[in-house]
């Protein structure tokens, strides 16, 4: 069930009268009927039915309600002027609006009378990242599910929907592994390797990033929390009166040690000089970016590009040595978190201790049977001459495994009565927020006020939504919400091609998505209005995307706010990301880039091609003849040029940029030509016009926006049911000018979040199918 | 886009036929013309007398007709193949037994070229919407039978057919239609020989309403089974037409439950024979351009170039 | 519910009465494997390619003895006599049957089910597929039922194909109607599925890892039939899949227990996913030599990559994405690169077989005694047909099937008598599966 472009429809027919809003059949007679039996049954009849629509069926007062779906197509097709199409005759302006509004005015009744159901979530499986950040935050250990779990299905474009998130005998063992591993190293048991470990990051085999002249940066996994001693390798010398620089490494972003470094030739003579520097310190385990560069580097303003990297004339920085583990007298954060008492000292602390890990990993207060039957493990431990440690440790590897830790279920008072409609509790609702803003457990403070049972106060749930927005976490939203909605994931898996865009690499990826994920935490942080997102004059940017995007004054690794001046980039629909991901390998293409906007920004779904016509033959593009002139002899065809209409120009409108994002004014031989009109007869020249129309379509947007959010929020896609829920956010959107914050208050607030329900056990009929199905299963 | 309520496609019809007499060629041009005015879907054809010659001149036909829209191109020889029981069955049931391979183009050289007809109506009826598939039987009923057997067969033989009508007496006269006459859970209307005596084709049409083609199968058939001139019974032929039009009423029904027959009605007579007429010699109606235009500008010209070859060929034949 | 349907199945498979070759102990260590005497099982794998195939460059102009071999299976010149080449198997199931666009989202769900997937984004259901019923009764043998592989990383974002979810084309095997297996991708993961993770353990590290899991596992299924009372349908559907993933931990554990041997791979642990498409192939295809060589498993199923996939190859010097290429318009120079990318599939592919060959297993090669199905669930990729599917088996069946050919059958043929005529092979005796017709003729030796 997919809900479109309603948001004007509803303002449509609250504003303007609605026609004969009592007298439905009367209105329908003097509305509709002409209109369908005069105009659209000229092709849409038992003969032709073109399109597969054949109005008959749409002749009854009665069919607006029960061929709902039908006449939503129809009505948004004569929203969009796409139907009656050029040529066919075309009815009085007025008349068309009557029946619009007609038809949507019965919509409104039916809503209004439809039972308010919030539908019912099904149990949840963790997902990959949802694993991740929830062991990170029970334990404090860093593990990378992405890494050793096997991929998580999607449905409706995310992969945290209930149903389609199965569990596999694979990933069975997967978590059986992963729970011992991450219970040991939680303890602090593992093993470290019986020799240090080395790995090596240099210049020359391309696995240090060049930041600027004297900074290098390098991407490394510490597969164990320990000591390390990490070395810095720096050839050449720099002039003999050379003054000494301060050297510094930085963890993630933060600067951890600064040493001096001498940069003046040393005494001894030989043809390539070469010194190093060293710190030893301890590593937490996981992935980390390590910089090390010359702080406040004044020497190398003076120094020319070529001399950049000559050894007679400067000495820089070109690779990184880690070694280790050592063993570390460093008490690791997990220990810290989960002995939260002296287990030596008896079984009451045991007890505390095992406990508050249940409740947490459960996410919400356990029972003493619950404790106990843990607690066996403890006790099994011991019973076979182990430490209490590792009892405790065996309990924490049977906690990862329970249902209560790898699913979120949440308990109806009545499971399979679909009737009963609840709010959910206050404990249940807190999951459903952390999940929802930080894609893992609620912490301690959200936990506390939904076990006070404070949390369904509206201000203190309002005062909790802000603050978790506030919160580090809530890149998990960026990440996996705006990752999967702007399809921005995709970024690891295109492979644009390196011969036609040789300055594709790693350190532009890594530019590309940090610029998209900043500017959508941005307009959240920052409660920016929706229309940001299609047209801000502003932009993230470091050093390396500027050059990419020919913006000047940018310098630097770091990321800034940056504003725009020229018309070139503005809004999401600039960005190199989304321009890469919605492009081939070796070209653009005005048809995936279409397509992309109508999906992912004004919510409107495209039929497929049919399968022997080709979404169009873009190939030649550029080298024999130009786009438009394929575009147009492509939509001489009826067939494609229903739904081409509709993607080409606004793929048209992003011809200039490339496809990895680069503005370009020609492709190929020709001049790029980036005008288009869209159905609705608005037309335009450039990218900058093309989202000044799109603003006009914020509701569109807005709702889509809408949809696509509370389908993450809920782990399920949406039903008839939700409209109601859907128009009331998009009202009040509209009323309070579109403000990303209100969106996420507005989804919060709203009755599928807060409300739960059972569901009906299937009926007999439905069961004798099953055991026919069964039947038939066995006899294959 | 899958409107809900639309109305259902034309009937999708199964011809399952010996080719053992000319109102069987009739019939299945009849077909044709009915499709043409999109009043029927081919939904799958089958020989039942396992004789090859006889799948041959079926597929003959389809390239004929579809020859008008897109030109016999590779496309068609994807379509949905013809049928063929294997030799097992009486070959020398079929009059191409006699009358030998067609003159036309075919994309059937071997056996291998056609389809087991028990699998190709099973996978046909999937593609149908519920109750909007028709059967017509006009021979052995071997390939029905074999239908029967297979799994689950009667649930979606009932979920998708509304209606099998067989020519014959509607009397067993093997282990097949004894299993078929018995067996069949669908209504079924049966159409004795007695129709087709009383509603004979006139040869005479053959010169007249199909004179709009040079080398139309259907006439090369005709003239090629009997001396010219001569009246065909048309027992097959009722049967199509009672099936794609059951509430014309051409024909009266007998009363009485899941099996009735047809009853000649005298003041049809007319009617009934201006459509034989009508819908056997109706031209190919073009299908609307799929391909983008350049494509299909390639696909005619190839086309072109087969008819000249076809017609040097006709020139060769006796 | 899933559980029951599974128990439902199995009890009537053991009401079928199978010949199952007895477990192979002592082809656990691969170095004795030449010398044993006792029949060595068959076992079976499928190897998946996506959108199509050109068939120009893929069929022969000829039935019978296989002579030279057309352009795209060149690379299988030199196996030429241990392979079958099947004409016009066909699968209905997915064709579109009312269901409109999506073929490769169909093309894909239905391949080993034989029964035509659920047109949906989220509550998906297919069939049981054939390699997980054979799984289900001769997978009692091995340490692991049946294995799945693939090679591609599944596309994160957006929609797969048209309405279908993205689990119809993420998967080849189904181990209920609504449970998709999904395929090990990364070689470093199989490896420590197959032989432990690396480091040995010693016989009583391992018996403590065991004993500790089992109770783990124990205490956890009566956890969740206590959680599943008080619990809605669908909410029981997926504690009853999480139930039955238990059981099978457990049966694993129990092998192991019974067996205690340590496998020597005879190979490097690998460090992840290779960035060559022909590493990463060797890398899987190494591991699955071993799996059916030590009698690990004797059910495969390899998902090259995705359909629909749009992934370039380099390798060759192509860098456009394949899928957008098959939809080539009959243009000669896509149809080429179309056509080297799917002989550099089967190049790959060659280089596994060759293997397999070399290894003697009882008085023949393990190869005589696999089926390795090489195939797609399209045949030609620019117009989406699932009719002459591309379809080829190397190795005999257990020395069983007269190889070195081609052989046609009529048009329409269902791809699922392939499958009965397999299962038979394999000891699972079954009327039908899917919308199969019979048992493939023609096939055998005798």
């Amino acid at each position: 069930m997919h809900l479109k472009l309603w948001t004007i429809a509803i303002l449509i027919s609250t504003a303007g009268p609605v026609c004969a809003a009592d007298a439905p059949s009367a209105g329908f007679d003097t509305a509709v009927r002409p209109v369908l039996s005069q105009t659209c049954a000229l092709c849409h009849n038992d003969k032709l039915s073109s399109g597969g629509l054949n109005v008959k069926a749409f002749l009854s007062p009665d069919s607006v309600t029960a061929y709902r779906d039908g006449w939503e197509t129809i009505i948004e097709k004569l929203r969009a002027g796409e139907m009656p199409p050029k040529g066919m005759p075309r009815p009085p302006e007025a008349q068309m609006q009557a029946l619009m509004h007609f038809v949507e005015g019965e919509f409104e009744k039916a809503d209004r009378n439809l039972k308010p159901d919030p539908g019912h979530v099904t149990a949840r499986r963790l997902n990959r990242s949802e694993y991740s950040n929830t062991i990170r935050d029970l334990l404090a250990v860093d593990f990378r599910a992405e890494k050793d779990f096997p991929t998580d299905d999607s449905g409706y474009g995310f992969d945290n929907i209930a149903d389609v998130l199965t569990i596999s005998p694979v990933l069975m063992e997967r978590y059986m592994d992963a729970a011992e591993t991450i219970a040991s190293r939680a303890m602090g048991a593992d093993p470290l390797p019986k020799k240090p470990l080395q790995a090596q990051y240099s210049t020359k085999d391309k696995t240090i990033r060049r930041i600027d002249l004297s900074t290098i940066e390098a991407s490394h996994r510490v597969e164990w929390d320990g000591d390390y001693t990490v070395r810095f390798g720096m050839p050449g010398e720099r002039a003999a009166d050379a003054k000494p620089v301060t050297l510094g490494f930085w963890i993630d972003g933060t600067l951890k040690k600064t040493l001096p470094v001498e940069t003046k030739p040393s005494k001894l003579v030989y043809f390539d000089p070469y010194s190093e520097a060293e710190v030893r310190m301890y590593l937490p385990a996981g992935d980390h970016v390590f910089r090390a560069g010359f702080i406040d580097d004044e020497f190398v303003k003076s120094l020319s590009e070529k001399d950049a990297y000559n050894n007679k004339k400067n000495k820089f920085l070109n690779s990184m040595v880690f070694e280790g583990p050592y063993p570390t007298d460093v008490e690791r954060a997990s220990r810290k978190k989960i002995l939260i008492c002296d287990p030596k000292s008896g079984q009451a602390c045991v007890e505390k201790i095992v406990t508050a890990l249940a409740h947490r990993a459960y996410r919400r207060p356990v029972t003493q049977v619950e404790v106990a039957s843990l607690l066996k493990f403890v006790a099994l431990a011991r019973s076979r001459g182990e430490t209490t440690e590792q009892g405790i440790q065996l309990a924490i590897q049977a906690l990862l495994v329970t249902p209560q830790f790898l699913f979120r279920i949440e308990h109806d008072p009545n499971p399979t009565d679909e009737q009963d409609v609840h709010r959910i509790p206050d404990v249940e609702m807190a999951s459903r927020l952390s999940y929802f803003l930080w894609s893992s457990m609620p912490d301690d403070e959200l936990r506390g006020v939904a076990e006070a049972g404070k949390l369904h106060d509206p201000a203190v749930l309002d005062g909790q939504v802000k603050r978790m927005m506030q919160d580090g976490r809530a890149a998990a939203f960026a990440a996996n919400f705006a990752g999967q909605w702007l399809e921005i994931r995709n970024l690891d898996v295109v492979k644009p091609d390196p011969d036609k865009f040789p300055e594709w690499g790693p350190e532009l990826r890594e530019a590309m998505k940090t610029e998209t994920r900043m500017f959508f935490e941005y307009v959240l942080r920052e409660d920016r209005p929706l229309s940001d997102f299609i047209d801000a004059k502003y932009t993230f940017l470091n050093a390396r995307l500027a050059k990419f995007y020919g913006i000047s004054g940018v310098t630097g690794p770091e990321f800034r706010r940056v504003e725009l001046t020229t018309g070139q980039r503005g809004g999401l629909l600039g960005q190199a990301s989304v321009l890469t991901v919605s492009s081939y390998p070796t070209r653009t293409s005005v048809v995936l880039r279409g397509k992309f906007v109508l999906n992912n920004i004004l919510g409107s779904e495209i039929p497929p091609p049919p399968p022997d016509v080709p979404a169009l033959d873009e190939s030649a593009v550029g080298t024999l003849m130009s786009l438009r002139q394929q575009m147009e002899k492509h939509r001489a065809d009826p067939m494609c040029s229903s739904c081409h209409n509709k993607m080409d120009p606004l793929g048209f409108g992003l011809e200039n940029y490339n496809a990895i994002g680069k503005w370009r004014v020609n492709d190929g031989k020709f001049p790029v030509d980036s005008s288009g009109t869209l159905p609705n007869g608005k037309s335009f020249k450039t990218p900058d016009e093309m989202r000044a129309l799109l603003m006009v379509g914020l509701p569109q947007f807005s709702r889509c926006l809408t949809e696509k959010m509370l389908t993450y929020a809920l782990g399920r896609g949406l039903h008839p049911y939700d409209r109601a829920a859907v128009n009331g956010i998009n009202r009040d959107m509209a009323a309070s000018g579109y403000h990303f914050q209100s969106l996420i208050f507005e989804i919060v607030h709203s009755a599928p979040f807060q409300m739960g329900r059972g569901e009906a056990m299937p009926n007999r009929i439905a069961q004798a199918g099953e055991r026919l199905q069964q039947k038939k299963a066995g006899q294959r | 886009m899958q409107f809900p309520g639309t109305a259902k496609p034309a009937v999708g019809i199964v011809f399952d036929t010996a080719m053992g007499g000319i109102d069987d060629v009739l019939a299945l041009a009849m077909l044709y013309g009915f499709e043409g005015k999109s009043q029927a879907r081919i939904a799958a054809i089958a020989v039942s007398s396992g004789d090859l010659s006889a799948a041959q001149f079926c597929d003959a036909l389809r390239l004929f007709n579809a020859g008008a829209s897109t030109g016999p191109g590779p496309a068609n020889l994807h379509g949905m193949p013809m049928g063929l029981a294997d030799g097992g069955t009486a070959a020398e049931s079929s009059i191409f037994n006699k009358l030998g391979k067609p003159v036309r183009a075919t994309g059937i050289d071997s056996v291998k070229d056609t389809a087991d007809p028990a699998t190709l109506m099973r996978n046909a009826l999937m593609a149908q919407h519920d109750q909007n598939a028709a059967m017509v039987l006009s021979g052995a009923a071997i390939d029905l039978a074999r239908l029967l057997d297979m799994y689950g067969a009667k649930d979606w033989i009932v979920r998708k057919v509304r209606l099998l009508c067989v020519t014959g007496t509607g009397k067993a006269t093997d282990s097949a239609s004894e299993k078929v006459l018995a067996g069949w859970p669908t209504p079924m209307v049966t159409v004795g020989p007695e129709i087709g005596e009383a509603l004979p084709f006139p040869g005479g049409s053959m010169e007249k309403d199909f004179a709009w083609s040079t080398g139309h199968p259907v006439v090369d058939a005709y003239r090629r089974y009997q001396p010219m001139p001569y009246d065909a019974p048309s027992c097959a032929m009722a049967a199509m037409l009672y099936t794609v039009r059951p509430d014309e009423a051409y024909f009266k029904l007998s009363d009485g439950g899941k099996r009735r027959h047809l009853i000649f009605d005298a003041g049809q007579k007319e009617r009934v024979i201006r459509a034989y007429i009508e819908m056997a010699s109706a031209k190919p109606v073009p299908r609307k351009p799929r391909r983008p235009p350049d494509e299909k500008k390639k696909e005619e010209d190839k086309e072109e170039k087969k008819d000249e070859k076809k017609d040097e060929k006709k020139d060769a034949a006796p | 519910m899933i559980t029951k349907k599974a128990l439902a199945r199995r009890t009537f498979l053991r009401g079928m009465g199978t010949a199952v070759a007895l477990p192979f102990l002592d082809a656990m260590v691969p170095a004795m494997a030449a010398t044993r005497s006792a029949k060595p099982p068959v076992r079976m794998a499928f190897v998946y390619v996506p959108n199509g195939i050109i068939m120009d460059g893929w069929n022969p102009d000829y039935e019978g003895p296989l002579r030279e071999l057309p352009r795209i299976l060149k690379p299988l010149e030199p196996y030429r006599e241990d392979i079958t080449l099947f004409g016009n198997l066909t699968h209905n199931t997915g064709r579109a049957l009312l269901d409109g666009a999506g073929d490769h989202g169909r093309c894909c769900a239905s391949y080993l089910t034989g029964v035509q997937p659920r047109k949906t984004v989220t509550d998906i259901k297919a069939g049981v597929s054939f390699d997980q019923i054979v799984a289900n009764q001769v997978g009692k043998q091995t340490r692991f039922p049946s294995l799945e592989l693939g090679m591609e990383d599944a596309r994160q974002a957006g929609d797969c194909d048209s309405g279908y979810s993205c689990a119809y084309t993420n998967n080849l095997a189904w181990k209920s109607e609504t449970q998709p297996l999904p395929p090990v991708l990364d070689p470093r993961a199989l490896f420590e599925r197959l032989f432990g993770n690396g480091m040995a353990l010693t016989p009583e590290a391992r018996a403590r890892e065991n004993f500790y899991r089992r109770s783990i596992l124990d205490f956890v299924s009566d956890d969740t039939r206590k959680l599943e009372t008080g619990l809605g349908p669908t909410d029981r559907r997926k504690l009853d899949e999480y139930l039955s993933s238990i059981r099978e931990i457990e049966r694993q554990i129990e092998k192991a227990e019974r067996n205690n041997a340590q496998i020597d791979p005879h190979m490097e642990k690998p460090y992840g996913v290779p960035a060559d498409f022909a590493e990463h192939f060797k890398l899987m295809a190494d591991m699955m030599t071993v799996a059916f060589q030590a009698d690990l498993t004797r059910v495969i199923t390899f998902l090259v990559t995705h359909e629909g996939t749009s992934r370039p190859y380099r390798e060759i010097d192509i860098p456009d994405g394949h899928h957008p290429l098959t939809h080539h318009r009959n243009q000669a120079d896509m149809i080429e690169k179309v056509a080297r990318i799917n002989s550099y599939h089967v190049r790959q592919f060659a280089a596994w077989i060759a293997k397999m060959r070399t290894i003697r297993e009882g008085d023949g090669t393990l190869l005589d005694n696999c089926m390795i199905v090489y195939g797609a669930g399209l045949s030609d990729g620019n117009r989406h047909l699932h009719e002459d599917l591309p379809t080829l088996i190397a190795g005999r069946g257990g020395s069983h099937f007269k190889t070195g050919r081609r052989i046609v059958y009529r048009r329409e043929t269902p791809m699922c008598n392939l499958y009965l005529t397999m299962m038979e092979r394999m000891g699972v005796h079954v009327e039908h599966f899917g919308d199969s017709t019979g048992r493939l003729e023609a096939l055998d030796l005798t």
